[in-house]
């Protein structure tokens, strides 16, 4: 087979392979970036590192996972060298969300919320509103159904990290949710 | 196990992905009646997380626009073959910015200034990979000893007289050369140095070490010999501002 045989067949199975995920990455995409040209700028840069890595990916595997993974990589290079640009030159990442954000553990309002009455609006604003790195989580399990493993892979961080992330960010977004249906006045189903 | 402990479990509790070890975790929970209740209550959370349609929807026309985008590229998908036998994340670092130029500068790719245009781009965009994130020049150097094209001197340019502190560096393939790309920031704009062997490269400097300044592709060009070598550096300030700072200072590029 020729090299030019070679590369065509590679951007066939390439294709064949991460073109249905392209609508995954733009929701991924969407929940990391301030507005949809980044989100789309976002997919475009991830699609096009995956087919010059695309040699790496291991057949048989999550295809989708392994695109979230570049993505998340490709946001966290651009997010650092974007700091640079404005001349940043303090590149750590940010700290760890502040507790404040989170709804304190001695607030025991045992009152549950009929979840099933929040609008989807609502749901995604106040994801939106959570600190990035509990944001993510979210999104790679619950909305891209990745597996903890997968999850952490794309987020570079021990599985364990993913799953306190994802209890702390459920957490957060259930206390959230609460917080604007009571502001609505839904309350807990005969309350 | 305590309650607050258990926060960070309740996800792997709710998702059935405790391991055995784990098993502290259970037994806090069947006898702890909030652990309990804040279980039901992420169990509802993700549930609802997972029934509704909370992604956007990808639109035609950024659909077409991916698809156009990926086939642009595709030409850039031979050099990348060619680079794909570097250590580690090195090679990625390339590749990436391959594939990424290919986008951004259309139109620009023959000339000998355009790798290094491509690379401010990338770099003003934010998405230049640093190899190595440094502020250290003797850091840099060592890098660019161990990975650096044999042959071309590792040396660091210092630009701190003239305002400009040191970010990293980025090694790149280049057409018919691994090239060492510096990155240095005043806090307002980025300057970044190539330097490559003079009987190299089809940019060539007087031989008296009197850099040269000029335009093109929209940014500001300094070259100079230095000794065997050739010290490129692009900005995008205006040249004569340019010009200005780098002519005040007595730096060793």
């Amino acid at each position: 087979m020729s090299r030019e045989d070679d590369v065509r067949a590679t951007r066939d199975v390439f294709e064949a392979e991460a073109l249905p995920h392209l609508h995954h990455l733009y929701g991924a995409a969407s929940y990391l970036c301030a507005d949809p040209h980044r989100a789309a700028d976002l997919v475009q840069e991830t699609m096009l590192r995956a087919f010059r890595f695309f040699h790496l990916f291991e057949p048989g595997t999550n295809c989708r996972a392994w695109l979230l993974t570049i993505l998340h990589n490709t946001f966290r290079n651009q997010y650092r060298a974007s700091r640079l640009e404005r001349g940043q030159v303090d590149i750590d990442e940010p700290g760890p969300a502040s507790e404040a954000t989170e709804a304190s553990l001695s607030e025991t309002n045992p009152e549950t919320i009929v979840l099933s009455e929040m609008m989807d609006q609502e749901i995604v604003d106040a994801l939106r509103e959570l600190p990035e790195e509990f944001r993510s989580a979210i999104v790679l399990v619950d909305l891209q159904e990745l597996s903890y493993e997968e999850g952490a892979r794309a987020l570079g961080c021990p599985v364990g990290t993913v799953r306190s992330r994802l209890s702390r960010g459920r957490r957060m977004l259930e206390r959230k949710l609460a917080a604007y249906a009571r502001e609505r006045g839904i309350r807990r189903r005969g309350a | 196990m305590t309650c607050e402990e258990y926060l960070d479990y309740v996800a792997g509790d709710v998702d059935g992905t405790l391991g055995e070890g784990e098993a502290s975790v259970r037994s806090h929970v069947a006898g702890c009646a909030r652990c309990r209740l804040e279980r039901e209550r992420q169990q509802a959370m993700r549930d609802l997380l997972r029934s509704r349609q909370l992604s956007p929807e990808l639109p035609t026309e950024v659909r077409s626009r991916l698809l156009a985008s990926l086939q642009e590229s595709h030409a850039g998908g031979r050099r990348a073959v060619r680079a794909r036998r570097w250590i580690g994340g090195i090679g990625a670092t390339a590749l990436a910015a391959a594939a990424i130029a290919v986008v951004i500068v259309a139109g620009s790719r023959s000339g000998p200034l355009s790798p290094l245009i491509r690379e401010y781009h990338l770099a003003s965009h934010g998405a230049l990979k640093m190899t190595l994130a440094t502020g250290s020049r003797k850091d840099l150097e060592d890098l660019y000893g161990k990975y650096g094209d044999e042959g071309i001197a590792a040396h660091v340019v210092d630009l701190s007289p003239a305002g400009f502190q040191l970010v990293g560096g980025a090694l790149e393939e280049f057409p018919g050369r691994r090239a060492r790309i510096t990155v240095y920031t005043d806090g307002e704009h980025l300057v970044l140095c190539d330097y490559f062997r003079a009987d190299h490269a089809e940019i060539d400097a007087p031989a008296d070490g009197e850099p040269q300044f000029f335009r093109e592709g929209g940014l500001s060009f300094r070259v100079r010999r230095v000794g065997d070598h050739i010290c490129i550096l692009v900005t995008r300030m205006p040249i004569e501002v340019f010009r200005r700072r780098m002519g005040d200072a007595s730096h060793s590029g």
